[in-house]
């Protein structure tokens, strides 16, 4: 029987679809018996699904992947002037 | 090529400079890294604008070169701060763990409520991103690629210099340390 260190690899794997089939069934048999390792699973699981999701809600009018603050007015003329010297 | 469908390259700044820089930031969580990666950006895009060939909205075009960049980016943090060769607790789960293999801490419970409004998504934006700065370089950027960019995982060994297995670890140890800071900081919960 797998020990919750030997199913933390197997559990990450399997997040993204690339367990073996032993892996797959080792796992599958530990989170059966373990409440811990099946709630770290679920909570995870979540986690990625809100990552993932993240750059749906963008801000409407800007049309932007964040929210938060953009360029600096420093960093935006440093490269309006390095596009202009670049050009000619 | 119809001329109108690439802005000058004057207006770039001002028409993508913000999506650019809040996408980077997203992904590289400084702003130094993330104006270098957009500055690198349009460099390269004034190179190859003439391999544009508008199959895809201008925008699409540049977020690709971008995604590089970032890349890029991520792999000078490597070389600035590199891992000494052998086992370290970034390479290895044993830290996490009992010496009978059980998890050293148990997780909470979760209560629900998913973020609904645009606040609530902001607020967990945040959140998310002060957990991934408690990470190691490294592991952050790894679960950056997977997770926000998607890229699978032979493409992000490729990219930041992982061996496979080492590449599993280190997932699940920015999995693991993003679930336990997420869990401390959490005011809403969400369902789990």
């Amino acid at each position: 029987m797998l020990r919750c260190k030997d199913a933390a690899v197997a559990l990450t794997k399997s997040l993204d679809g690339e367990t073996s089939r032993v892996e797959r069934w080792g796992l599958r048999f530990h989170l059966l018996i373990c409440r811990s390792c099946s709630r770290v699973k679920r909570q995870l699981t979540a986690m990625r699904q809100l990552a993932r999701t993240l750059d749906e809600h963008t801000d409407a009018d800007a049309e932007i992947p964040t929210s938060g603050d953009g360029l600096s007015d420093d960093a935006r003329q440093r490269m309006r002037d390095m596009l202009r010297q670049r050009e000619k | 090529m119809d001329s109108t469908s690439v802005p000058p390259p004057e207006n770039w700044v001002d028409e993508y400079g913000d999506y650019l820089y809040r996408y980077a930031l997203a992904r590289l969580r400084s702003p130094g890294p993330a104006e270098d990666a957009v500055q690198e950006t349009f460099l390269a895009a004034l190179s190859a604008v003439d391999g544009y060939e508008g199959r895809s909205a201008f925008r699409t075009w540049l977020t690709s070169i971008l995604r590089n960049k970032i890349i890029d980016q991520m792999r000078r943090n490597q070389r600035e701060a590199p891992l000494a060769v052998g086992s370290t607790p970034e390479e290895s789960l044993d830290d996490l763990f009992l010496p009978n293999g059980h998890a050293r801490t148990e997780p909470g419970h979760w209560r629900r409520t998913d973020p609904r409004t645009e606040a609530e998504w902001g607020e967990f934006r945040e959140r998310l991103q002060r957990c991934l700065e408690t990470l190691p370089k490294r592991t952050a950027d790894t679960f950056v690629l997977r997770e926000m960019e998607g890229m699978d995982s032979k493409a992000i060994c490729k990219a930041l210099g992982l061996s496979s297995s080492n590449y599993w670890v280190v997932l699940h140890r920015a999995r693991l340390g993003l679930r336990a800071c997420l869990e401390e900081d959490v005011v809403h919960g969400f369902e789990a």
